[in-house]
Parts: C-alpha cells; sequence; structure tokens
C-alpha cells in the first residue's frame, strides 16, 4: 500500500480475462481479518499474567475476540465464494451517498423497509453507473492513495527533526498534488502559507508548540 | 424545581464576555467543520480538542457545547446541496432535501433543517435538565450483569441493526474490540498485545481512531476515486431561507415527531443518530403515504424535519446520558468523555454533585450553543454553503493537515501518527469493501467497559455464568434485543424476495 509507482499499479492477476480472482478482492479483508486474528492468538498465548490476576484473567476476553475473528473470516471466505461482488461496486461507505440512497430504498436498512416501489426504479441506475466502470484496470486509484500514504510517512518522520512549517506545507502540498493540484507554485506558496498561519495559530494564539526544526533559530 | 435554580445559576456562569464569545467560536467551527463533506460533529470534537487545552475546564467545555451541536447543524448543508451528508447521522435528510434542492427549494430545505435541529436539540436538553439527576440515580440500579447486557445490546443492535450485512457490521465489531484490547490490562496490569512498546501501555487513544477512521480514511478514499467517479453536481442556491404557511404546518408534527424518536435513542448506546433518524425518515414516508398529494420522492419538507429533529434531539440526550451515566453512546460523547478525564472529571452519577457548577455551566451553554447556531445558520446558510466552492484538493489537503495537527498536538509523539496512517488506511480498506464504520467506534468505547463487567461479574460468581441472566433488566435487554434481530431478518428476508420479484418483472 506504500508503494508510489509513477503508473496505475498493475492490477491485480487477471483483471483483463475473468478469473478466480475477478470481483473478489474482498479476500483483503478476510487477510486482515485472519492476521488478526493470529497476532491476537499468539498474543493471548505468550501474555505474561500477573500471579496476582483474579479468575477470569486477562486473556479470557481476548479469547473470545479471537474465536469470533476465526468465525467471521471463514464465513466471509464462503460468503464470497458464493457471490462475488459485481466488478467493481461502489463501496458502501456512509459518505457515498447514491449507495446509501439504494440502501434505503433496497433492502439493508431496517427502517426503510416497507417496500418502496423506487427499488426497482433505481436499480437500472445503478447497474449503468457499475457497467461504466471496467474503463479503469483497478477500481481503486493506487497511484493518488500511494502518494498521500507516501507523503503522510514523510511527514510523520520529518516533523520532529524538519519542523512544523516545512513538513506540514509538504504534506498539504503532496495531498493536492495527489488530488489533482494543477498549478504546483500557486500550491506550494499556499501550502507555506497554509503551515505558516497553522504554526502561528497556535503558538502565539494558543500556546502550543508545535516543533520549529531545523528553522528554529530563523524563526 | 431544583433543576431550574440551578440552570439559572448556570446561565448566570455562562453569560460572562469571554464565555459567550467561546460559544460563538465553537458554534462557528463546528459549523465549518460540520459542512465539510464527510467530517461530521464527532471529527469537530476530535480536531477541536487540541485548540481547548489553553482554556479553563468551563470555557472548554463551553466551547465544546457549541462545536458539538454546530458540527450536527453543518453536515446536513452539504447533504441537501451536494447530496454527499457529512455525517451518517445526515442521511436520512439528505434524500428528501437533495430533492427540495433540486426543485429550486435549496434554502426553504436548509432553513427547516436548521429549525429542525433546533427545537430536537432543545426539546433533548430540556429534558436532559430535568431528568439528568434523576438519571443517575437510575445508574444505581445497574451491577456488572446489567452493564454487560446492556454493552451487549448497544454491540449487536450497531452490527446488525444499523449495519446493512450482519457479517461485515460482525466484522467492524471485532475490528473495533480488538483495538480496545490493547494496552495494559486495568484489572490484572498484564499488557497486552502492546509489542512492548511504551507508547501503546495506555492503549490507542479514541481520538486517534476517530480521526484515523473518520478523516484520513475518507481522504484516502477520496484519492482512491479520483479518477473514477464523476464530481457530485452543484445546486445553485438563490431566494431567502423563508418557509411559508403551508411549509411550517407539514413541518412541524414532523420535528416533533423526529424529537420523540431521538431522545430515547441518545440513551441507548446504538451507535448514535443513524437508527432515531432513518426510523423518523421512515415514520415520514409512510404517513405521506396517506396523503392525497404524495410529496415523497419530489423533496418533501417533513423528509428533511423529521430526521433533523430526531439527530439532534439524539444528540441532546446524549449528552445526558454521558454526564449523568458516565456512558458514551455516540463517537461524538466518548471523545467529550476523554476530554473530561484530561481535565481530570469522571463523568457519572458523582459529576453533578462534584462539578456541580460546571455542569450546569454547561448545560445553560448548550441552550445558548442552539440559539447562536439557529442564529448563525438561518439567514447565513448560503454564506456557509460557499465553504464547499474551495476546490475538492485544496479542502481534503486542508483536512489532512488538521488530522496530523489534531493528532500531534494531543499526543506530541510521531508514534501516535504511524497509528494514525494504520488506521486510515484500516478506514480505507472499510469504507472500500463496505464494512459498516459505526461498530467500530461503539466496540472501542464499549469494549472495555463489556470486558470489566465480564469479569467482575464472573468473578463474583466464580465462574457461573447464569449470573448473567439473573436480573429483570438484564433479562429485559437480552429479550429486546432478540425482538429486533428477529425483526430485522423477518424484514430483510422480505425485502430479498420483494427485490427478487421486482427484478423478475423487470427482465419480462
Amino acid at each position: 500500500m506504500t508503494t508510489t509507482t509513477e503508473k496505475p499499479v498493475p492490477a491485480p492477476p487477471g483483471a483483463d480475462r475473468p478469473s478466480f480472482w475477478k470481483g473478489r478482492s474482498e479476500f483483503v479483508v478476510v487477510a486482515v481479518l485472519l492476521a488478526l486474528a493470529v497476532f491476537l492468538t499468539h498474543g493471548t498465548l505468550t501474555m505474561t499474567v500477573p500471579p496476582t490476576a483474579a479468575s477470569p484473567g486477562p486473556q479470557f476476553f481476548p479469547w473470545i475476540i479471537t474465536g469470533l475473528a476465526y468465525v467471521l473470516a471463514a464465513v466471509l471466505t464462503w460468503q464470497i465464494i458464493r457471490n462475488p461482488s459485481p466488478p467493481p461496486a461502489p463501496p458502501g461507505t456512509e459518505q457515498d451517498p447514491e449507495q446509501d440512497l439504494d440502501q434505503d430504498l433496497d433492502p439493508g436498512r431496517e427502517p426503510a423497509a416497507d417496500g418502496t416501489p423506487g427499488a426497482a426504479d433505481r436499480a437500472p441506475g445503478a447497474t449503468r453507473a457499475t457497467a461504466a466502470e471496467p474503463a479503469y484496470r483497478t477500481h481503486t486509484d493506487w497511484r493518488s492513495v500511494g502518494i498521500i500514504v507516501g507523503t503522510f510517512l514523510l511527514f510523520t518522520v520529518a516533523l520532529e527533526p524538519v519542523g512544523w512549517l516545512l513538513s506540514a506545507a509538504l504534506l498539504f502540498f503532496g495531498v493536492a498534488y495527489a488530488l489533482d493540484g494543477k498549478r504546483p507554485v500557486f500550491d506550494v506558496s499556499l501550502s507555506l502559507a497554509v503551515s505558516a498561519v497553522v504554526q502561528l495559530a497556535f503558538s502565539a494564539g494558543l500556546g502550543l508548540n508545535l516543533p520549529s526544526g531545523i528553522l528554529g533559530g530563523v524563526l | 424545581m431544583d433543576q431550574l435554580s440551578h440552570l439559572l445559576e448556570g446561565f448566570g456562569g455562562a453569560f460572562t464576555p469571554m464565555n459567550l464569545l467561546w460559544v460563538v467560536v465553537g458554534a462557528m467551527l463546528g459549523t465549518a467543520v460540520g459542512v465539510l463533506p464527510g467530517l461530521g460533529s464527532a471529527m469537530a470534537v476530535a480536531l477541536l480538542l487540541p485548540v481547548t487545552f489553553s482554556l479553563d475546564p468551563t470555557g472548554a467545555f463551553i466551547m465544546f457545547a457549541g462545536v458539538y451541536y454546530g458540527g450536527l447543524f453543518g453536515d446536513s448543508t452539504t447533504g441537501i446541496l451536494l447530496n454527499t451528508p457529512g455525517n451518517s447521522s445526515a442521511i436520512a435528510t439528505t434524500f428528501e432535501g437533495h430533492r427540495m434542492a433540486k426543485a429550486g427549494r435549496a434554502p426553504q430545505a436548509l432553513a427547516t433543517s436548521a429549525i429542525g435541529a433546533f427545537i430536537g436539540g432543545i426539546i433533548a436538553t430540556t429534558l436532559v435538565v430535568f431528568f439528568a439527576p434523576h438519571l443517575a440515580d437510575l445508574a444505581g440500579l445497574f451491577g456488572p450483569a446489567e452493564y454487560f447486557a446492556l454493552a451487549v445490546f448497544a454491540f449487536a443492535a450497531t452490527a446488525t441493526v444499523v449495519a446493512d450485512s450482519v457479517i461485515k457490521g460482525s466484522i467492524s465489531l471485532v475490528i473495533g474490540l480488538s483495538l480496545a484490547l490493547i494496552g495494559i490490562d486495568g484489572s490484572s496490569g498484564a499488557s497486552r498485545f502492546t509489542l512492548d512498546l511504551p507508547p501503546l501501555f495506555d492503549g490507542v487513544s479514541i481520538v486517534v481512531i476517530t480521526v484515523g477512521l473518520l478523516a484520513l480514511g475518507e481522504v484516502l478514499f477520496v484519492a482512491s476515486r479520483i479518477h473514477r467517479d464523476p464530481p457530485a453536481p452543484r445546486v445553485a442556491f438563490t431566494g431567502r431561507p423563508w418557509l411559508s404557511r403551508g411549509d411550517v404546518k407539514l413541518a412541524w408534527p414532523a420535528w416533533l415527531r423526529g424529537a420523540g424518536f431521538g431522545v430515547p435513542f441518545g440513551v441507548i448506546p446504538v451507535g448514535g443518530s443513524e437508527v432515531p433518524t432513518f426510523l423518523s425518515y421512515a415514520t415520514e414516508k409512510r404517513l405521506d403515504k396517506r396523503r392525497k398529494k404524495r410529496m415523497f420522492g419530489k423533496g418533501a419538507i417533513q423528509g428533511v424535519a423529521g430526521p433533523e429533529a430526531a439527530g439532534n434531539a439524539t444528540a441532546g440526550s446524549a449528552m445526558g446520558a454521558l454526564l449523568a451515566l458516565g456512558l458514551p453512546t455516540s463517537a461524538t460523547a466518548a471523545i467529550m468523555l476523554a476530554a473530561f478525564q484530561q481535565y481530570g472529571m469522571q463523568p457519572g452519577p458523582l459529576l453533578f454533585e462534584r462539578n456541580s457548577e460546571l455542569v450546569w455551566t454547561l448545560l445553560a451553554s448548550l441552550f445558548i450553543g442552539m440559539i447562536v447556531l439557529l442564529i448563525i445558520n438561518l439567514p447565513f446558510a448560503p454564506m456557509w454553503a460557499k465553504l464547499l466552492l474551495v476546490p475538492r484538493h485544496y479542502l481534503y489537503a486542508g483536512i489532512t493537515v488538521f488530522c496530523g495537527l489534531g493528532i500531534y498536538a494531543t499526543s506530541a509523539s510521531a508514534f501516535d501518527l504511524m497509528l494514525l496512517l494504520g488506521i486510515g488506511l484500516l478506514g480505507f480498506m472499510m469504507r472500500r469493501y463496505g464494512l459498516p464504520l459505526a461498530p467500530v467506534l461503539i466496540a472501542v468505547i464499549l469494549g472495555p467497559l463489556a470486558e470489566t463487567e465480564l469479569r467482575r461479574a464472573l468473578a463474583v460468581s466464580e465462574g457461573d455464568v447464569t449470573v448473567l441472566f439473573d436480573s429483570g433488566i438484564a433479562v429485559t435487554l437480552y429479550t429486546l434485543l432478540a425482538g429486533a434481530i428477529v425483526l430485522t431478518a423477518v424484514n430483510r428476508v422480505r425485502t430479498a424476495r420483494r427485490r427478487r420479484a421486482a427484478q423478475r418483472e423487470l427482465v419480462a
């Protein structure tokens, strides 16, 4: 996920020709869940329990959650194999209004389940939206995501040694660039202005110290 | 009428020029953050937490009062104008609100939602003033088994009722519960899942989790769709936000009904105001079907009024539950709880005795905050909508910088920033695959409570599980839960069947 490649990252195996993996990228969730379960298992097994701990000890609750994680990973696997998602279905996020609208008029949301005739009306619209998708090789624009993740990492590493002013400006510029900022010169000045205003407002106005870093002597 | 005299004293404390300034500043900042797409009142409180550090506790909480409601007033603005709800609590408002905007009635929709938010908030806060002290007495009836039942109720309700897939909801729940496990175990002192990293000994802060999941996750998700989705069409905003008499006649019963749905849900931890807003929306829709001239689907004013009042009423009574019971029923309330603890105060039954002055000033400033919000939202809604004209890439760049700022200012550690990025990626993955976010937050908030109470109950009973079902309150909660799950399942099967039938018709 942290790659900052120039071109869009190669699509997962078999994105061109329909294969088993097509529409089943959701296995990522299973992988994360399994990794979590294994981590919990290992952590619970190797936990040093103080001898004074009372009867349902510190390992009791983690075991329940670990068990749940394994079960859910299995159930989700079964579900993905049975019905792969229609190629890049718009993910159902709370912030995705169309999707939520569909959910509202569709099954899912219990309160609205009063048999809206709208469910059928909307269905064609939804399929049209998905039909326009395959023009892209991947559902996710990995280049933009990669740039943001990379910039944020850089910001984290640079913040203390380099100081707020420059690293926050870098963060602002990086995200704006990843999201199609087209005017580099203006963007750089805006980034510096934003980070300077924040630093001023916080150190002068609120008395919070942000690291000044290498510019500490100058400012 | 003990409460009234307390409240008057509270108003006395709140009506100082400095405190009034904090309410106004809080309300402005809260509305601004709320208006931004993807950020709601939980984010407003989380991002502004560091800003309040340099204030005295009373000033800080007065500002929080403004921020808290400000986020709620703002989030429906985006929903109505852009069809992108600022927060999950604004989704229900968005359906009819955006249709009203498309029909050229955007000012009326914004006014209806602002007044609805005001009415819901006022009703709930008034009830809190009169009943919070009694609510605190109620807390005495709750033992370990009852608290555990309440937590289980909250978990199951958010994972099954609120989420659209039980499996996905449960996965989110497990993720949240695991996050909550990290740190030193309070009752035994064992270090759990900390990888021996000292910064993790205190656990992962709720602020990091909220900002990571909601804000950074949203930025990454927007980035992932940057060249994929067409930008949302903007609705022109013209005219004055005045309601005609006919509008008011349609809206006021919906406002009251919405508030009626909202108030009880603030006290039950089921992930904030999603459930009551949708319940209110569905009710208004059903009532609309009885009318001769159906308005739903064409921009019904009741569809905006009801959910909006419900959302704010929930927020109001959630504040009561937080103050009186120490029980955070939403992510926003959980961050407020963290803020209280930062000032060395523990919300709960004792708060009204120990910090009586602060509590009543806070309650009084909730009223003032709402009036200020009505003033800055009703005539100036078009001005707030201008915020949406900021180019998208600068908007999200600014949000990212504020995420970094908010986390670094609260913890002063680069480690927490790394954690923030990790959780942001998690939030991105969850959005990508449609895993709901609310259950994670509820699990993180109530996970520790559930564990402590479960272990306490079992320690007393020496491992006998039946103790969990030994009290009337616990059994009632489990029964309610079972009922709700059965109802949801039946409803889901029924709609699925109907949908399949509809699809067949479509094909034929």
